[in-house]
């Protein structure tokens, strides 16, 4: 504060030594200012001591009067501001002179005052932001105030007078062209200055011009460019074909494509070729990967610069093989060419056929032929081909050929399952076939005249298992299947039980079973009767004659009328039961005569094996049949039927051969036989109508011949009653039948037989084994509160109807392992096309007799079943569960 | 022989039957009080039993009578379990390989009926030279066989176990029938209403799965509807029939014997030993299964022994003895020991005459057992024959004896305890009323 003071002072000490002068002066007023452009200021000058003659001279930056740029001023002292601020500072200064006029006029005084011009200018660009695609244009607004619109704007882009090709060029109107190539930021700046005229110029201003104002503008670049690469996605075989297109929208104007493959522009012979009109070709083969076509849109000129692209991955994949239609149909055995037409076959492709390997022509990828030769064994079978081709893009499909006979067929596949159910063991495929070409009468024909199975005479000495085993093979794999059925039907009738009796004795019944199954009945009889096997299982072996108080055994005399030939009540010739007027039923035999042919079958004991008759009763099998000791046996008189009268003293074989002489005239043998083998082939209700034609041929063949056991059996079959399929006719399929069906119709080889004799078992047949000497079941058995007769029943409870369809389960899930080769290969093939499964299996199993609502439920199940073996195993499971397969209608 | 079966046993419960289960015989329709379990076991003895031999009169003067007739099949007295009967009037040996049920006699827990058989009325040997009837054919197996399930001296349809279960079902709670056989099918079992179901030792109920769930369920849904088809077919529809009861039986059955107690009671390994244990573990489970009336069928072959009958009856014995007796422990380890009668059935007696070959052959009345804690034992009901060839109760020359009591009213006696009505005796027995006593008093 005293330094203030103190400056203050020695001021006004100055001032008041000019004041002490007498010089004339000047003094511009007002001393400063700032004025806008263009707009005027009223200088005042104040003289002192001036002389009369004067002159108040002004200037403006020592030009008197001024001038345009700094402004003018007139002689009177109103200054003009220029119309823009004439430097950076805006200073200008602006003087007064006082002179004197006249000669000699000279400069008396000045005074001077520095006058600020502001600068108002102000420049506005608009739109302060904008997107603008590549290549396009777009005109900025420009609008200045404050300053003359006449003002130079200069127009930069990044700081680029003018902008350039990278960024995009503006003209000085302000017309900006965005670049053809995205810049490395999609994002300029626009700028525009206004610019100050330069000095004399010619108003563009130089670069050094001053900028009296600026604006900015961003500018958004937009890459607008899309393309579209069509077909997006795409599987091509090798050295397949495939046009491209790209479609482009939004690029700028003389945009290029680039087509590459894996980006290999063009690509090349491994990833495949592509044109630079996009035509792809695959590759030779199937690359490592899948190549990558790709096509990219280049700005005119650009090389490195890509607006947009697009790709598509290409599957190199062969094409899945696909089967239209397979030529012929059916074919009969012997060679056949079978012609496949359809697409994706490859030089590589296989076949198989059930699993086995078969060699394909290839013709072209829309045909292949499989050259082979059906066996007859094949005939009824459908043969189901899979076609393969091989990794990489493994497919298959499968085709079908049904091997059958030439030629039209005689029966229709139902007839002729009804006859092989009657007369075999199970139907086969191959058997369907046969029997429909060459009809019934050939057929039995056949059958009659076709030699015998035989039984080894190994088995003599080993288990009975071992010849239950045996003759199920036989009955699963041998041709004489109608003897084979007869034999065991007979054994049914003349039973005996390996509880009882062993393989020694067991074997040769079986054998005279085989070999008087087409043979005459009283050969049956007698061969049977002399038995080492019946003489065992019902004691005529060694039957003593009556002694001491004991009489003979009455087991033989009575089973042998009661179950074997005859039965209990007199019959009709239908072999209905005779009653007397009062109702009462005719017996064919009492208590008196059991004792009588009782003692008819005395004497009689083991072969000896040696020439001659024993003299002993024996008690060592030596082979053969039995042989009568005539010391044992009852010589007396003996009355039979009819009133025959066996005089005494004849030896044991006159009486036996006149007393099985006597029951086989018994006119109650043929409708008592004949309905039995009825029963046990076809129906278990045969009409007497039906028995009473049988018994008559049993009567007489037809050439006078009674009990002609082939004609009886033929007869049987051929009978128009065999035929029907009334509610009441067939039977219940024994468990023996039904496992060996079941295997027969699946041509499933069996390498372990006895265990499927295991199996009977379980469902109630151990074979070889009847309970007792009535045999499995009694041919009296009825159901429905004995409506009907159905003698297979008596064995069919829940636990062996259980037993029956855990067998099918057991079978076709593999809980047999190989025991059992179910051909699953063939049979899941069929699955493939379910209809053909059904129809398949209808037809072997049921001999196409499923009924619609049947085919329906399993159908339902199969499908609804996971994978091709599965659905063919419930197609087999449901149809041989099922009661329509059991009971044989 | 080779047992080739050592595969995975898997029993399913059966779903496919699931949704229609109903009671397996059609329901009566007066209900009726349960009053607790009873349970009837016939034991069958197939081929027809020696009964003769079985039980022999041992007062001296019968047994010189049968010492004479039976010759060389007549079993020294001394080898014969002695028991008294009729208050000690009567003594009777028991064959030595029957000594455990000679036990239960003396513990009166096994009585014996004698000369029993099947007959339409009461007759006598002249009767029958007069032309009375008789059951058709006498002597038959397989004839007497059905007559001694049927009670019905013409054969017939039905059995008489069936006939008594048809009226007293609705004792039952449970969905099985009462009968239930473990020896095959049995007549004796099927009535006119209810069937029998078989369960025999060994075997098993329940469908055996395979393969995919989805398939699996497709499967049993299929198999339902299979069983309905066809109905119009006889054939079919029984066969259909019978596995619908196996169906539905199987879950039931097997999830009861699963969860019953295991008997302790160590049975033979005989078949019938094996029979008689698959009855008492039914039995155990019976408060599960909802069953307070059960008929049981069980029974074991060789009886028609022509040749070499005392041999052959020592194995037999041997094997009937001590199963039953085994049976009539495990009943009293159950507690139902009182609720329980065990009887024999047999198609006929044999002839008292020996033939030749040291056998018998087939005749008419015999003798039965009938075992049980609610049995009046110790004792033996019933009258045997005149023991003499060609005498009063012979109906031919060799001992073939008239039956002075009828199966009709051995088997009434049986049902009545079981619960059938006096008054419906004759329902089930058309023939009873032709017999004074329509019931023995055994029981």
């Amino acid at each position: 504060m005293r330094n203030l003071t103190w400056a203050l002072t020695l001021l006004a000490a100055a001032h008041t030594a000019f004041a002490v002068t007498t010089a004339p002066g000047i003094e511009l007023k007002p001393g400063s200012a700032t004025v806008d452009p263009d707009k005027t200021l009223q200088f005042a000058a104040v003289l002192s001591n001036a002389p009369a003659a004067k002159e108040i001279r002004y200037f403006v930056n020592s030009v008197r009067g001024g001038s345009a740029t700094y402004g003018t001023i007139t002689t009177a002292g109103l200054y003009d501001a220029p119309a823009v601020q004439p430097t950076a500072e805006g200073k200008v200064t602006v003087s007064a002179e006082l002179w004197s006029t006249g000669n000699g006029a000279k400069k008396l005084a000045s005074d001077t005052t520095v006058v600020t011009i502001r600068n108002t200018a102000k420049l506005n660009i608009t739109p302060s932001y904008k997107d603008v695609g590549l290549g396009a244009s777009f005109t900025f607004e420009k609008e200045v105030t404050g300053a003359p619109a006449t003002l130079f704007v200069r127009w930069y882009v990044n700081n680029l007078p003018n902008g350039s090709a990278a960024v995009g060029t503006v003209t000085n109107a302000g017309v900006y062209k965005a670049p053809m190539s995205p810049p490395s930021n999609m994002k300029v700046t626009l700028r525009a200055d206004l610019l100050a005229p330069s000095s004399g110029g010619s108003g563009t201003g130089g670069l050094a011009a001053r900028v009296l104002s600026t604006d900015s503008s961003t500018i958004q670049l937009k890459n607008t460019t899309n393309l579209v690469l069509e077909p997006g996605n795409l599987t091509l075989a090798p050295g397949g074909k495939q046009q491209f297109t790209a479609t482009v929208a939004g690029a700028p104007a003389g945009y290029r494509l680039r087509w590459s493959v894996t980006s290999i522009v063009g690509g090349n012979a491994s990833v495949g070729t592509i044109t630079t009109a996009g035509l792809y070709t695959a590759p030779a083969s199937i690359p490592s990967s899948s190549p990558v076509v790709k096509v990219e849109v280049l700005p005119p000129g650009a090389v490195n610069t890509v607006l947009d692209t697009d790709t598509t991955t290409v599957a190199i994949k062969y094409a899945p093989l696909s089967i239209t239609s397979a030529s012929p149909g059916a074919v009969a055995p012997g060679a056949y060419t079978l012609v496949l037409r359809g697409s994706g076959f490859r030089s590589t492709t296989t076949a198989t056929l059930d699993g086995t390997a078969v060699t394909p022509q290839y013709v072209s990828d829309s045909e292949l032929r499989i050259p082979g030769n059906a066996t007859t064994a094949e005939l009824g079978s459908i043969l189901a081909f899979k076609i393969a081709n091989p990794s990489p893009n493994s497919s298959s499909a499968y085709a079908y050929l049904r091997v059958r006979s030439g030629g039209a067929p005689l029966l229709t596949s139902t007839e002729a399952h009804r006859l092989l159910r009657q007369a075999t063991w199970g139907p086969r495929p191959q058997d369907l076939d046969h029997l429909m070409r060459v009809g019934k009468t050939a057929w039995l024909n056949e059958q009659f005249a076709m030699p015998s199975s035989t039984i080894p005479e190994e088995l003599l000495s080993k288990s009975l298992e071992y010849t239950q085993e045996h003759y199920l093979k036989l009955a699963l794999e041998n041709n004489d299947q109608l003897r084979l059925r007869v034999a065991w039907t007979l054994h049914k009738i003349w039973v005996i039980s390996g509880f009882d009796v062993e393989s020694r004795q067991f074997v040769p019944y079986l054998r005279i079973l085989l070999n008087r199954a087409f043979g005459n009945y009283f050969d049956l009889m007698k061969d049977v009767t002399l038995s080492p096997g019946m003489g065992e299982y019902l004691d005529m072996l060694n039957n003593k004659k009556g002694e001491a108080g004991a009489m003979p055994n009455e087991n033989y005399a009575r089973e042998i009328n009661q179950l074997f030939t005859l039965g209990l009540y007199r019959l009709t010739p239908g072999g209905a039961v005779q009653t007397d007027t009062l109702g009462n039923q005719l017996l064919t035999y009492t208590q008196d005569d059991v004792i009588e042919f009782a003692r008819v079958f005395t004497g009689w004991t083991y072969n000896d094996g040696k020439a001659g008759a024993p003299t002993q009763l024996q008690y060592y099998d030596k082979g053969g049949p039995m042989e009568a000791v005539q010391r044992y046996h009852d010589t007396g008189e003996k009355r039979l039927f009819n009133g025959a009268v066996l005089p005494p003293n004849q030896p044991a074989e006159m009486d036996l051969d006149a007393a099985l002489r006597n029951i086989f005239e018994h006119p109650n043998l043929g409708p008592f036989v004949g309905k039995q083998l009825i029963q046990q082939l076809v129906t278990s209700n045969p009409s007497e109508a039906y028995v009473g034609r049988i018994a008559a041929v049993f009567a007489n063949n037809g050439q006078g011949v009674r009990g002609d056991l082939k004609a009886v059996v033929r007869a049987i079959l051929l009978d128009p009653e065999a035929s029907l399929a009334a509610p009441n006719s067939g039977k219940l399929m024994e468990p023996a039948l039904f496992v060996t069906s079941i295997v027969r119709g699946l041509k499933a080889p069996v390498t372990d037989t006895p265990f499927l004799a295991d199996f009977t078992s379980d469902m109630g047949q151990r074979m070889f084994y009847p309970p007792s000497v009535f045999s499995y079941y009694s041919p009296g058995f009825r159901i429905a509160g004995g409506a009907q007769v159905a003698p297979e029943f008596q064995i069919y409870t829940s636990v062996t109807a259980t037993a029956r369809v855990n067998f099918a389960a057991q079978l076709l899930s593999g809980e047999f392992g190989g025991n059992v080769k179910v051909p699953w290969s063939n049979l899941s093939a069929l699955a493939r096309n379910p209809d053909m499964l059904m129809d398949y299996v209808n037809e072997v199993f049921l001999g196409s007799r499923m009924s619609p609502e049947m085919r329906t439920a399993i159908l339902q199940a199969v499908l609804a079943s996971s994978g091709d073996k599965e659905k063919a195993q419930t197609a087999l499971y449901l149809t041989i569960a099922s009661p329509q397969f059991q009971v044989e209608r | 022989m080779r047992s080739r079966r050592e595969f995975l046993r898997k029993i399913t419960a059966l779903g496919a039957a699931g949704a229609g289960f109903t009671r397996l015989g059609s329901i009566s329709a007066n209900a009726q009080t349960a009053g607790g379990y009873r349970a009837l076991v016939c034991v069958f003895l197939f081929g027809g039993n020696d009964g003769g031999n079985m039980v022999v009169p041992l007062d001296t003067a019968r047994y010189t009578q049968y010492q004479r007739g039976r010759g060389g099949l007549a079993l020294p007295s001394t080898q014969l379990g002695a028991v008294t009967a009729k208050a000690g009037a009567e003594s009777y040996g028991i064959h030595p390989q029957l000594e455990p049920l000679r036990q239960l006699y003396l513990q009166k827990r096994m009585a014996v009926v004698l000369n029993v058989g099947t007959l339409v009325r009461p007759v006598t040997k002249t009767d029958i030279r007069n032309g009375a009837p008789v059951p058709d054919n006498l002597y038959s197996h397989s004839d007497q066989t059905q007559q001694w399930q049927t009670s019905n001296p013409r054969g017939g349809r039905t059995g008489w176990g069936g006939r008594s279960a048809d009226l007293i079902q609705s004792y039952n709670t449970g969905i099985l029938p009462p009968g239930i056989s473990v020896n095959g099918n049995s007549l004796l079992l099927l009535g006119a209403q209810t069937g029998g179901l078989n369960v025999s030792p060994g075997s098993r109920l329940g469908v055996d799965s395979f393969g995919s769930e989805e398939g699996t369920q497709a499967r049993q849904a299929a198999m339902a509807q299979i069983l309905t088809f066809d109905s119009g077919v006889t054939m079919i529809s029984t066969a259909s029939g019978v596995m619908n009861t196996a169906l539905q039986a199987a879950a039931e059955v097997n999830a009861a014997l699963n969860s019953a107690p295991p008997i302790t009671t160590v049975f033979p390994q005989s078949g019938l030993g094996q029979q008689l244990a698959q009855v008492a573990q039914i039995m155990a489970a019976r408060g599960s299964l909802g069953m307070n009336r059960q008929i049981f069928f069980a029974g074991m072959g060789g009886f028609d022994n022509h040749n070499d009958l005392i041999s052959s009856q020592q194995g037999l014995y041997g094997a009937l003895g001590p199963a039953v007796a085994a049976f009539y422990n495990a009943t009293v380890e159950l507690g139902i020991a009182d609720q329980v009668t065990t009887f024999t059935e047999s198609e006929f007696g044999r002839t008292f005459n020996v033939n030749t070959g040291n056998g018998s052959d087939h005749a008419w009345g015999s003798q039965m057992m009938v075992v049980g804690g609610a049995v009046n034992g110790g004792d033996a009901y019933g009258r045997l024959p005149v023991l003499e060839m060609e005498g009063p109760d012979d109906a031919g020359s060799r001992g073939l004896w008239i039956p002075s009591t009828a199966l009709d009213q051995y088997a009434a006696t049986l049902a009545q305890w079981f619960g059938v009505q006096p008054v419906d005796l004759p329902v089930v027995f058309p023939n009873l009323p032709n017999f004074a006593a329509p019931t023995l008093g055994f029981l």
